[in-house]
C-alpha cells in the first residue's frame, strides 16, 4: 500500500470524521449553491491538518517519503471533493447547455480556491483547527454582505476569470507545499490536530508550550503588591486553620487577573458592550456562558498532586468556598453590568449595518442569578468528568441548550415560569448537587486520575 | 524493620483500576530513619503505593496509616511533615520560580531559607524564570527543592531523577546523602536508575505486578547474592558444582563464573577449597540482584 493510501485511510478510519461528514453534509444542503465553497474551506482546513499532525511527530521526518505526502494528500482530497461539489451547479437555475461545462469548471476552481485557503490556514497557523470556531461568524458575514449572491454570480458569469485564478493558485500552492522545508518546520513541534481537544494530556502539553512563548511578555506579573497581599494573609492564618489553604487557592485562581487589572477592566467593558448589543435574549447566553468558560480554564484544587492543596477535608472546604466566591463575584459582575447598562443605553448609539439596527439595550438585573445557578453545575461536571473532556463538552452543550430554552421562554414572556420560588428551588438543587458531588469526590475518589 | 514504631503502615491493601489490579494484598511497614528503595518495572504499582501513603489514592480493601493517621484523613499537621516529589512534577506553571518558592514556603512554618538559597544557587534556578519555561530537568530540581525546603520527616520521591542529567543526578545524590544525616528522616525513593539508588538506600522493597516480592535490608540482600569466579588449581572443574542455589553459570576451560544466592561467603570459600579450586567472590550490584529477583 502506498504512503498516500495509508494517509488517505485516516479519512474513514477516524470515527470522529464520520460525525464531521454528517455535520458538513447537513450544512451543505442548508446552504445555497455557494454553500459548497464554505464546505471546501472547512474541508481544506481539516484535510491539511491531518498530514500536518503526522509531520509534527518527530519520527515521521525519518520515514521514507513522508515529508512530501502533505502536498499529494491535500491535492488528491481537494480535486475529488471539488469535482463532486462542482456538480451541484448542474442544478443551477437558468443555466444554458453551452454554459454547463465552463460553469462546472469555474465552480471546480472556485472550490479549489476556497479549499486551498482552508489548507493554507492549517499550514500557516498552529492549532489551526480552532479556527473552525469562526465558521458561524463567516457565515454571518457572508449572509450580511450578500457575498453568497455575488460569488455565485461571478462563478456563472465570469467562468474564465475564476478558472485562471483557481489554476494559478493551485500551481503556486503545489510548489509552496513541495520540498522538505515544511516537514522540517513542523517536526517535533507541538501541534493540535483535529479532535486533539479531547486529549487532555496533549492539550496540556500544547498549552504549556504555547504559554512558554507568551509568558515572557508578562514580566512583573503577578505584581509584588498582589503577591504580598495574598501571602501576608496566608501567613497570618493559623497553620491549622483553613484560611491558609483558602487564601492560597484564591491567590492561584485570581492572582494574575488582579495583577493585570487594566486588561481585566478592558475585558469587562467589552463584555458589557457585547451583552448590551446582543440584547435580553442573547445576553442570557453571554452572561451564563462566561462563568462556564471561566471554569473550563480553571483547575479545581481537588485533583492535585501538590500537597500544599491540603488533605481531603481541606480540598473539600477550599473548593466549596472558592466556587462560592467565584459564583458571587460573577453574579456581582453581572449585577454591575446590568446597573451600568441603564445609563449607557441612553448614551451608546445604535449601529446600523446593511439595514439591520443593533441597539444597546439595558440588561435585566435578574440575570445575576445566572452565575449562581450555573457555577456549581459547571464545577460538578468538571469534577465528575475531570479526565473525560468529551463528556465535559457534551454536558456544556446540554447546558447551552437549556439556557437557550430559558432565553426563548423569557422572550415569549412566560416569565411566570421563572418566579422566585422556581429560581430558589433551582439554586438550592444546583448547590446541593454540587456539594454532594464534591463531597463524594473528596472522600471516596482517587485525587490523581490515571 | 520493626526496631522503632512505624511511621507508615500498609495493611492488606488492594487497589484495582477497572480490570487492572494495581496493588494486590500489599503489607509494608516503614520505620523512621530508613532510606527505602522502592523498585519495580513500569506498572508494578510503585507510584500507586506511594500515592496511597499520602492519601491521594484510597484502597479498595485494607488500610494505609501514615503518622498514626488514616491516610485518607491526613490533615495539615501530618502533611506538613511529608515532602513529595511527583514523577510528572505538577507545578503552578504561570508563576515564576521565585513566586512559586515564596508561595509554597508560606504553607510551612519551618521553611529553611538558607537551604532554599543554597539549592537555588546549586541547581541554577533563576528566580525570575517562569515555571512553564523550565526544562524537564529544571522542573524536577525545583520540585525537589520545594519538597525538601521545609525539611520533612518523611520524604517521598517518585522517580525524582528521571529527567536529570548525570551532573544534576550526582548533585541530587549528594543532597540525599546530606538529608539522610538526620537520623529521624525517612525517605522512600522509587527509581529505575538503580546504580544511583544503591548509593543511598538501606532497605529495598521490590514490587512486581502489584505485589511486594522482596523486602529486605540492603546489606542483607547483598550478602545473599554473590558472583563467584572459580578456577581449578589442577585439572578441570567437576561437572556438578556443589554450591547452594546457582542462579547463573558460565563455564570455560577449567573456569566458571557463577551467580549464587543464599550461600554465605565462608561456606563458598570452604567448598572451593574442598574442590581444590581458587575462588574470588564479588558482591553483586543492585541492578543484577534486581534482575534475578524479578525474573525468578
Amino acid at each position: 500500500m502506498s504512503i498516500l493510501a495509508v494517509n488517505l485511510k485516516h479519512l474513514y478510519q477516524r470515527r470522529a470524521f464520520w460525525f464531521v461528514y454528517l455535520l458538513l453534509g447537513c450544512f451543505l444542503f442548508r446552504g445555497r449553491f455557494v454553500g459548497f465553497l464554505m464546505l471546501a474551506v472547512v474541508f481544506g482546513l481539516l484535510a491539511a491538518a491531518l498530514p500536518v499532525e503526522v509531520l509534527s511527530r518527530p519520527f515521521s521526518f525519518c520515514l521514507p517519503g513522508h515529508r512530501r505526502i502533505p502536498r499529494q494528500f491535500v491535492f488528491v482530497v481537494g480535486v475529488v471533493l471539488n469535482c463532486l461539489g462542482a456538480l451541484i451547479f448542474l442544478a443551477y437555475p437558468g443555466l444554458q447547455p453551452e454554459q454547463t461545462i465552463p460553469v462546472i469548471c469555474s465552480a471546480f476552481f472556485a472550490g479549489m480556491l476556497a479549499y486551498l485557503l482552508g489548507a493554507a490556514v492549517a499550514f500557516a497557523a498552529h492549532g489551526s483547527t480552532n479556527y473552525i470556531g469562526f465558521l458561524p461568524l463567516l457565515i454571518f458575514a457572508v449572509q450580511l454582505f450578500g457575498l453568497n449572491v455575488a460569488v455565485e454570480r461571478v462563478i456563472v458569469t465570469s467562468p474564465l476569470a475564476v478558472i485562471i485564478a483557481g489554476a494559478f493558485t493551485s500551481v503556486v500552492t503545489w510548489f509552496w507545499l513541495g520540498g522538505d522545508r515544511r516537514a522540517r518546520r513542523f517536526c517535533g513541534v507541538p501541534y493540535m490536530g483535529l479532535f486533539d481537544v479531547w486529549n487532555r494530556e496533549k492539550l496540556q502539553r500544547y498549552s504549556q508550550a504555547r504559554a512558554a512563548r507568551l509568558w515572557p511578555k508578562l514580566k512583573g506579573h503577578p505584581s509584588p503588591a498582589v503577591e504580598e497581599f495574598f501571602l501576608r494573609r496566608m501567613v497570618a492564618s493559623s497553620r491549622r486553620s483553613m484560611g491558609r489553604y483558602l487564601w492560597g487557592a484564591l491567590y492561584t485562581s485570581f492572582g494574575m487577573m488582579l495583577s493585570r487589572w487594566p486588561q481585566t477592566i478592558f475585558a469587562f467593558m467589552v463584555f458589557l458592550i457585547l451583552a448590551g448589543y446582543i440584547g435580553p435574549g442573547g445576553g442570557w447566553l453571554v452572561i451564563l456562558i462566561a462563568p462556564a468558560a471561566l471554569f473550563i480554564c480553571m483547575r479545581p484544587p481537588v485533583y492535585s498532586t501538590m500537597l500544599i492543596s491540603g488533605g481531603r477535608h481541606e480540598r473539600f472546604a477550599v473548593t466549596l468556598v472558592l466556587v462560592a466566591v467565584i459564583a458571587v463575584a460573577a453574579a456581582a459582575m453581572v449585577g454591575l453590568v446590568a446597573a451600568l447598562s441603564i445609563p449607557l443605553a441612553k448614551v451608546i448609539p445604535a449601529v446600523t449595518l446593511r439595514g439591520m439596527v443593533f441597539g444597546f439595550q439595558p440588561i435585566d438585573a435578574r440575570l445575576l442569578l445566572g452565575p449562581l445557578l450555573v457555577c456549581p453545575f459547571v464545577v460538578a461536571v468538571q469534577l465528575l468528568f475531570f479526565d473525560k473532556v468529551v463528556l465535559q463538552v457534551l454536558s456544556f452543550i446540554i447546558l447551552s441548550y437549556l439556557v437557550a430554552a430559558v432565553a426563548v421562554i423569557w422572550r415569549l414572556e412566560l416569565g411566570v415560569v421563572i418566579n422566585p420560588l422556581s429560581v430558589g428551588l433551582l439554586l438550592l438543587l444546583s448547590w446541593l448537587v454540587f456539594i454532594a458531588v464534591l463531597h463524594r469526590v473528596c472522600t471516596k475518589w482517587c485525587l490523581v486520575r490515571r | 524493620m520493626n526496631d522503632k514504631s512505624p511511621i507508615v503502615e500498609i495493611r492488606g491493601v488492594h487497589k484495582r483500576f477497572g480490570r487492572t489490579t494495581a496493588l494486590d494484598n500489599v503489607d509494608l511497614q516503614i520505620c523512621p530513619g530508613k532510606i527505602i528503595g522502592l523498585l519495580g518495572a513500569n506498572g508494578a504499582g510503585k507510584s500507586t503505593l506511594l500515592r496511597h501513603i499520602i492519601g491521594l489514592y484510597l484502597p479498595d480493601e485494607g488500610r494505609c496509616i501514615t503518622f498514626g493517621c488514616d491516610a485518607a484523613k491526613l490533615g495539615p499537621d501530618e502533611l506538613a511533615r511529608i515532602g513529595y516529589v511527583h514523577q510528572n512534577g505538577e507545578l503552578l506553571e504561570w508563576m515564576t520560580v521565585g513566586h512559586l518558592v515564596r508561595y509554597v514556603s508560606s504553607y510551612y512554618q519551618n521553611w529553611n531559607r538558607q537551604l532554599e538559597e543554597k539549592y537555588m544557587k546549586e541547581y541554577e534556578l533563576a528566580s525570575r524564570t517562569r515555571v512553564v519555561a523550565l526544562s524537564p530537568g529544571q522542573r524536577q530540581r525545583l520540585a525537589i527543592l520545594l519538597a525538601i525546603g521545609f525539611e520533612p520527616e518523611l520524604l517521598i520521591l517518585d522517580e525524582p531523577a528521571s529527567a536529570l542529567d548525570p551532573l544534576a543526578r550526582a548533585q541530587f545524590l549528594d543532597l540525599l546523602l546530606q538529608i539522610i544525616q538526620n537520623e529521624n528522616r525517612t525517605i522512600i525513593i522509587s527509581s529505575h536508575i538503580l546504580s544511583d539508588v544503591e548509593k543511598v538506600i538501606d532497605h529495598v522493597v521490590i514490587m512486581k505486578e502489584g505485589r511486594i516480592i522482596l523486602e529486605s535490608g540492603f546489606d542483607d540482600l547483598r550478602e545473599r547474592f554473590s558472583r563467584v569466579r572459580i578456577s581449578a588449581l589442577s585439572g578441570d572443574l567437576p561437572a556438578t558444582l556443589p554450591f547452594a542455589t546457582i542462579v547463573h553459570c558460565e563455564r570455560s576451560d577449567g573456569q566458571a563464573v557463577l551467580t549464587v544466592r543464599d550461600c554465605p561467603r565462608e561456606r563458598l570459600q570452604q567448598q572451593a577449597r574442598d574442590l581444590n579450586c581458587w575462588v574470588e567472590i564479588e558482591t553483586l550490584p543492585l541492578e543484577e540482584i534486581y534482575k534475578i529477583v524479578v525474573s525468578a
